[in-house]
């Protein structure tokens, strides 16, 4: 007896496990119905594959400068051609693509996180706490973002960890604003009101109801906040606040490259459409994810 | 005789996931001059499809594909005109006019409404613009907007919904149509509104000889107000005939089974409804044979295997759509009713109260300027006192404003009262805190109107119905959590294995179903039901209703349903309240307060409410209420209703009076009743 209903707990929990897999697998084949999303999955695959493999692919140390060949022209030799210091271009732009994901995704998961959690909270709140958190992000966004992440980059000093929580932080506002903005919406709507009825804790209403029926645009956001992170990571690493000298960068190369634009396009072109590139694949791949999460946007199955 | 407008065979197809679907399938129909039709069908039966078809005005991914319309004094078909040319913008708006459900969103609200009167007028008639303003305030007369000279420069959002409404009619008929087009045009108004409304309507079609057609699902207006009916069901007309033999003899299954499901305000109170099963077909899934076959109750085996049956002549001027032959019909129907009929569920009335109102009042604070200072309060709900026994139904009835759902949220402490009692199950609920509150949440449960905003869009049915026996520890371990959903969705007639679906691959049907599910999943011993089959289609709110009533004989639950469609509220209630402007009217039994009716209001209530029966209409007595309901915000002092009650008196200005007992079950706050 006590032996059956063990199995039958058991089968219970294996169906649990079972519907659960059938729903990310749904999900997956939701993400990847659409061919765009598959092609940008594998364009972001293949940047962090760069990224990882650098010192296996990149074919010549990025900092070894070849005085000789300085400002060379793309050729089989240097298939970008050289830096004013006769720096592999090609070298760099594959060394520079781990800074440059590391601090783009890192400080907008940093924002994301932060912000999100302070929207939901002054939203859900209201009273005091909205005014507080609403305040102070007004103050913050009032201050313009590369002198902020001076001031704090000042403050705590350059590298790659510092300059991502650092532009993180900068980015904070724009998702506290926009999350809250959601939930003050959903917050109104009958299936949150009806959740409170059951006896829902504040938090579970929060974690549970809200926060994944306002996901949707905080996901694009994120997307489109890459590429301007790391193209302000170039700005700070210009201003000597960043990431120092010899180490490349996607955003360092392009100014660097800017200078000699005439004598070698390529130069400061390549890293600059490498995160032109890049920030389209995370936008297509983020709509992606946000239809493919939305059960109103995948249609009847 | 030349026909003023006949429509000839429109089919419509719109493009969805790359195959062409017929939205409407072969309409005809045909009006004369100053004569009202009707057509009836329940949302997706193509009504409004049909009429835009007409006019042209269906753009991409639709297409009209075929038909014919002819308009009298207009040479050829109006379909080959192009649809943007000359010919058709002098129809729409010039020969053809349309009114729209929602008059909040029909108007646009940075022009004044004499402006848009105005270009309407400017753009079909040759006249100068002083002509114009001359004419655009006589219309504004004609729809009896009062001050019509100075109200010619105010701007949409000055007026209520009702007075918009008017306004759309004015601008309607301002270029004087030949037709006129009411696409579901009270549907969003109140009742008292809503018959003002088709009132003058009516009126003025007959004084200027203008058709009007009447599009609506619900048959109590077209039994009222329409001559002749069109019924429309999957994208066809199945029944058409004037409306005094539609209502009395009709033919197709489709109309009798409908007729047969819809509560009346005149029933008997033990009449049990007979839903229709099923779903509306699909139009993508649609079958070549007979639409409603699925669905019918009187359906042969041939019907299967022909074509769409095609409307047939069965006596002079009526038709229907049906294969079958008067001899098979009549056969079916003795079948039909010797079937065991679902009797009326047995109801356990049980003395004692489960919950006590005492006089609550809620008001919300204004504020106003950057300091957020208080600069008055909006008196919500204000003195409800009522009693709801154990197993009971109380009916809750008012129009929209009036402080129903302010009353629910009060009772559900969502609000905290002001002041006054709220006693759920002998505790005193009315000033708990959240954490004093959780013991009693289960026992209250509440359905929601819309059951496409109630659930939540991300979860799955499964954990959106048992939620709360996680949350309140209804289970002791997973097996009993899933077993208890799975009796959940049969209670409800839902199939268990579809609990791992998400809310919208539900139909409204069976979302309500879930809702209605999620309510019980904490066996509460109060359920609130916030106008629970509003927004469901015709055929499905008989199935709604039945379950509701099966659960409460099965369970012994008590309601607390709140509504304004007074024909519902009779057939599922015990005992009926009736709310004017925050406060109570009439307290009385379902059959006393129908039968002998004492509040002005209330009487006025009542016979705004159209009943589906033509010849019952015609004996009705028709109480008159002037002017709309007041803003909340401007109430009057004294009984609310005075300034709208033809036996108003010099005390009703100066004091509200108090609910009195007129005899054991019946309660009235009137002075017409005091002196005695």
């Amino acid at each position: 007896m006590l032996e059956a209903t063990q199995t039958a707990t058991i089968d219970h929990k294996a169906l649990k496990a079972d519907s659960r897999k059938k729903r990310v697998k749904q999900f997956i084949r939701a993400l990847f119905s659409r061919k765009i999303v598959l092609v940008s999955a594998v364009g972001i695959l293949f940047f962090i594959l760069v990224a990882l493999l650098a010192p296996v692919i990149a074919p010549y140390d990025p900092n070894e400068a070849f005085f000789a060949d300085s400002l060379a022209q793309p050729s089989a030799k240097y298939l970008l051609g050289t830096d004013m210091h006769g720096r592999d271009v090609l070298s760099r732009i594959i060394y520079g693509s781990r800074v440059s994901l590391v601090v783009g995704l890192f400080a907008v998961l940093i924002a994301c996180v932060i912000g999100t959690f302070l929207g939901l909270v002054s939203g859900y709140a209201g009273g005091l706490v909205d005014d507080v958190i609403t305040r102070i992000s007004e103050a913050i966004r009032a201050i313009p973002q590369v002198v902020l992440a001076m001031a704090l980059t000042a403050v705590f000093g350059g590298g790659i960890v510092n300059l991502s929580i650092i532009l993180g932080i900068s980015n904070v506002v724009a998702y506290v604003r926009m999350m809250r903005g959601q939930v003050l919406t959903i917050k109104e709507s009958d299936y949150v009101m009806a959740a409170k009825l059951q006896g829902n804790s504040s938090l579970r209403l929060m974690l549970t109801h809200i926060l994944p029926n306002s996901v949707s645009p905080i996901i694009v956001l994120m997307t489109q906040q890459v590429g301007a992170t790391i193209l302000a990571e170039a700005g700070l690493s210009f201003l000597g606040l960043g990431i120092s000298a010899p180490t490349a960068s996607w955003g360092s190369i392009v100014n660097e490259g800017r200078t000699y634009l005439l004598q070698n396009p390529v130069y400061a072109l390549v890293p600059g459409i490498c995160v032109a590139v890049l920030v389209i694949f995370l936008n297509t791949f983020g709509d992606g994810v946000r239809d493919a999460l939305d059960p109103r946007l995948r249609g009847d199955i | 005789m030349q026909r003023l407008l006949t429509v000839k065979d429109i089919v419509t197809s719109f493009k969805m996931e790359g195959q062409r679907v017929r939205s409407v399938d072969g309409v005809s129909f045909h009006i004369d001059p100053g004569e009202i039709i009707g057509v009836v069908g329940e949302s997706g039966s193509g009504k409004s499809v049909t009429m835009l078809s007409m006019l042209q005005l269906i753009s991409s991914p639709g297409r009209v594909e075929s038909g014919e319309v002819f308009l009298e004094g207009v040479e050829g078909n109006l379909l080959s005109a192009p649809a943007n040319g000359p010919l058709m913008r002098e129809v729409r708006g010039g020969r053809i006019s349309m009114i729209f459900q929602e008059p909040m969103t029909s108007l646009n609200p940075v022009l004044t409404i004499g402006y848009q009167i105005e270009e309407n007028i400017l753009l079909h008639q040759k006249c100068s613009k002083e002509e114009a303003k001359a004419r655009t305030i006589e219309m504004l007369k004609m729809v009896n907007i009062p001050d019509a000279e100075e109200r010619y420069s105010y701007y949409p959002q000055q007026f209520s919904g009702g007075m918009r409404q008017r306004i759309m009619i004015a601008m309607a008929m301002a270029a004087k149509p030949s037709v006129l087009i009411a696409d579901e045009a009270t549907t969003a108004l109140d009742v008292t509104t809503q018959a003002q409304l088709l009132e003058m309507i009516r009126d003025v079609a007959k004084k200027t000889s203008t058709a009007v057609i009447i599009v609506t699902h619900n048959l109590g207006i077209v039994a009222r107000f329409a001559e002749r009916i069109y019924v429309m069901y999957a994208g066809s007309v199945v029944e058409t005939t004037d409306t005094m033999r539609l209502f009395k003899k009709p033919e197709h299954p489709y109309t009798r089974s409908l007729l047969q499901a819809i509560p009346r305000l005149d029933d008997p109170k033990d009449r049990i409804l007979i839903p229709i099963d099923g779903l509306p077909p699909n139009p993508a899934t649609r079958p070549d044979y007979c639409p409603f076959y699925d669905r019918c109750l009187y359906h042969m085996d041939k019907c299967r295997e022909q074509k769409k049956p095609a409307l047939i002549e069965l006596e002079e001027g009526h038709f229907a759509a049906c294969l079958l032959t008067e001899e098979e019909k009549a056969q079916k129907a003795v079948e039909i009713a010797n079937r065991d009929i679902r009797s009326a569920p047995q109801k356990n009335i049980q003395p004692d109260n489960c919950l006590e109102v005492e006089k609550i009042r809620k008001f919300f604070p204004v504020f106003q300027g950057i300091m957020r200072k208080k600069i008055g309060e909006v008196k919500a709900i204000e003195d409800i006192s009522f009693t709801l026994r154990r197993g009971e139904t109380l009916g809750l009835v008012g129009e929209s404003g009036c402080g129903k759902t302010t009353l629910a949220r009060s009772i559900m402490r969502v609000y905290e009262p002001e002041s006054g009692q709220v006693v759920f199950d002998g505790t005193d609920i009315t000033h708990l805190n959240d954490r004093q509150l959780k013991p009693v949440r289960p026992k209250i449960s509440m359905i929601f109107q819309d059951p496409y905003s109630s659930l939540d869009p991300r979860q799955t049915a499964e954990s959106i119905v048992g939620e709360s026996l996680k949350i309140h520890h209804l289970v002791q371990n997973q097996q009993e959590y899933e077993e208890r959903v799975d009796e959940l969705f049969r209670l409800v007639g839902l199939d268990p294995g579809l609990k791992s679906r998400v809310a919208h691959e539900f139909s409204g049907g069976q979302r309500q179903r879930l809702g209605i599910a999620r309510a019980l999943s904490s066996n509460p011993s109060l359920i609130i039901c916030d106008e629970p089959i509003s927004a469901l289609d015709v055929s499905i709110q008989a199935q709604i209703i039945n379950l509701l009533e099966d659960l409460q004989a099965q369970l012994g639950l008590s309601y607390l349903f709140i509504a304004h469609d007074l024909a519902v509220v009779k057939h599922i209630s015990d005992r009926i309240l009736v709310m004017y402007l925050g406060r109570v009217v009439e307290i009385a039994d379902c059959l006393e307060l129908y039968e002998n009716t004492l509040h002005p209001y209330t009487k006025a209530l009542l016979s705004a409410i159209p009943v589906a029966d033509p010849a019952v209409e015609a004996q009705r007595e028709r109480v008159v209420i002037k002017g709309e309901v007041p803003s909340i915000r401007h109430r009057p002092t004294g009984c609310p209703f005075h300034n709208r009650c033809e036996h108003a008196m010099e005390i009703c200005k100066k004091e509200p009076p108090e609910l009195i007992h007129v005899n054991d079950s019946h309660q009235v706050a009137c002075y017409l009743y005091t002196q005695r």
